[in-house]
C-alpha cells in the first residue's frame, strides 16, 4: 500500500504543536485561507451525512466538510472532492505537518491521489512515545 | 472644607463614613471584592489558548478547562499479546476510535504541570452545562487526590513554553503517546478496565473501532457514567491543593496579611 508522506514545513499556529518552537513561522496566506472556509462553513454547514454505513454520502466531488486532525488539531474544513495530496499541499505550512506522519482517511492509510468525501475524517498519524512509566 | 473620608475595620465589618455621614458599612468580603474587580492592576488582555473554556487566575497559577471537539482518530493502544504492560519492551496496535467532547482540566504553576490534571468526557458541549462523565482510556485513573487523573508524566517541563505550545503538547500527549497498562501498575487502576462493560460499542478496542468506522460520532452515543461532579468544582478544588486561598473575612484576617507586607498571593502581579 502507498503511504502517503508527509514533508514538514513550519508554521506559527500555537495548535499545531511543533517539536522546537523556535521552528514556528507564521503561514498566514494559509491560514487566512483555512480559517475562513471552515467558519463560513461552520455557521451554515447542516450535520454531516452519517449513513448507517458510516461517514460517506456519495458526495465526490463538489464541496463539503471534512474532520481534520492532526495531533492536538482537529478542524472542519471544506475541502470534500480534493485529493490527500492537494489537502497535505494545503495544510502543510499552517499545520507543521511532521515529516513521517502518515495520512489515513478514516482510519486506513490512504494513497495520496485518494479523493476526499464529505464525512470524511483526514487524520495525519504518527508515533510520539508512550504515556506511563515510572 | 469636607471631611476626609474614614473607613473603619472592626471584626468582619467595614463602615465608610465622612464626618457623621455613614457612606457604606459592608462585610470585609465584599469589600476584598469591590478592591480585587475595580483594581486596574487585576485586569488583564491576554490571549488564551484554543480550547480554553474555563481560565482562573491564582497568583502565579492558573486552573484551565480546555474543551476538545467530538471526533474520530488513530490512537496507539496496547497489544493485546504485548509481553509488557508499558515500557520498551510493550508493543502496540493502531485503533480508529471516536471521541466525545473531551474535558481536560489542568493547573499549572509558574507555566509548568504540577500533577493536578484530568481527563473527562461530555456528550455536549460546556456550552450546555458542565457536569463530567468518566472516560474509557488507559491512563486515567483515581489518584494523588484525583477523579480522573490523567497521566501526562513524560511530558517534561513546560514552563519554557508559551500558552498555546503548552495546551498543543498536553493534547498531543494525550492522543499521539501510546495507552498502556501503567496506571494499573502504578495507580492500581485505569478507567478502561472500569468502564469496558457500560456499553457492548467500547467493550474492547475492536467493538470501539468496529462502531467507530460504522459512525465516527458514536463517541456522543455512548452512555458515558456521570462523574457526579462539574468542571469548576474540580478545578477548584484542584487549585486549592497546589494554591490555597486567602481567606480575608476580619480585621484580624486583614492585618495579618498587611503585616505579611501585601502577599496576596491570588492578586495578580
Amino acid at each position: 500500500m502507498l503511504k502517503s508522506r508527509i514533508h514538514i514545513v513550519s508554521c506559527g499556529t500555537a495548535i499545531c504543536g511543533p517539536p522546537d518552537p523556535n521552528e514556528w513561522e507564521w503561514g498566514a496566506k494559509n491560514m487566512k485561507q483555512l480559517h475562513r472556509i471552515p467558519r463560513r462553513a461552520t455557521q451554515s454547514r447542516p450535520e454531516p451525512a452519517t449513513n448507517s454505513g458510516g461517514q460517506k454520502d456519495g458526495t465526490e466531488s463538489g464541496g463539503g466538510m471534512v474532520q481534520v486532525v492532526w495531533g492536538s488539531l482537529m478542524d472542519d474544513l471544506d475541502v470534500a472532492g480534493m485529493s490527500v495530496d492537494e489537502v497535505v499541499t494545503l495544510l502543510r505550512d499552517p499545520y507543521h505537518l511532521a515529516p513521517g506522519a502518515i495520512a489515513t482517511v478514516n482510519g486506513v492509510e490512504a494513497d495520496p491521489s485518494t479523493r476526499l468525501n464529505r464525512g470524511d475524517t483526514l487524520e495525519f498519524v504518527r508515533a510520539a512515545g508512550e504515556k506511563g512509566g515510572g | 472644607m469636607p471631611l476626609e473620608p474614614e473607613i473603619r475595620i472592626t471584626g468582619a465589618k467595614v463602615r465608610v463614613q465622612q464626618g457623621k455621614k455613614k457612606l457604606a458599612d459592608l462585610p470585609i468580603e465584599q469589600m476584598i471584592d469591590t478592591i480585587y474587580g475595580g483594581c486596574e492592576r487585576a485586569c488583564r488582555f491576554e490571549i488564551r489558548p484554543q480550547n480554553a473554556r474555563i481560565w482562573e487566575v491564582r497568583g502565579n497559577a492558573v486552573a484551565a478547562a480546555f474543551e476538545l471537539p467530538p471526533h474520530a482518530r488513530t490512537v496507539r493502544w496496547l497489544a493485546d499479546d504485548s509481553k509488557a504492560p508499558y515500557g520498551p519492551k510493550a508493543s502496540y496496535r493502531n485503533y480508529y476510535v471516536s471521541f466525545p467532547y473531551i474535558v481536560l482540566l489542568v493547573i499549572f504553576r509558574g507555566g509548568g504541570l504540577t500533577g493536578q490534571h484530568q481527563l473527562y468526557y461530555r456528550t455536549e458541549s460546556l456550552d450546555t452545562g458542565e457536569d463530567l462523565k468518566l472516560p474509557n482510556l488507559f491512563n486515567v485513573a483515581e489518584g494523588y487526590g484525583q477523579r480522573c487523573w490523567v497521566c501526562l508524566e513524560q511530558l517534561g517541563d513546560l514552563s519554557e513554553f508559551d500558552w498555546p505550545g503548552k495546551v498543543s503538547r498536553i493534547v498531543d500527549h494525550v492522543f499521539c503517546a501510546a495507552f498502556n497498562r501503567s496506571s494499573e501498575e502504578h495507580e492500581g487502576n485505569s478507567y478502561w478496565t472500569r468502564q469496558q462493560s457500560i456499553d457492548p460499542r467500547v467493550a474492547s478496542m475492536e467493538a470501539w473501532e468496529e462502531a467507530s468506522r460504522e459512525d465516527r460520532r458514536v463517541g456522543l452515543a455512548v452512555p458515558w457514567e456521570p462523574a457526579g461532579t462539574t468542571a469548576s468544582a474540580e478545578l477548584r478544588k484542584m487549585l486549592n491543593t497546589v494554591v490555597r486561598p486567602n481567606r480575608i473575612r476580619s480585621s484580624a484576617d486583614l492585618a495579618a496579611l498587611i503585616s505579611r507586607g501585601l502577599q496576596m498571593s491570588w492578586l495578580p502581579e
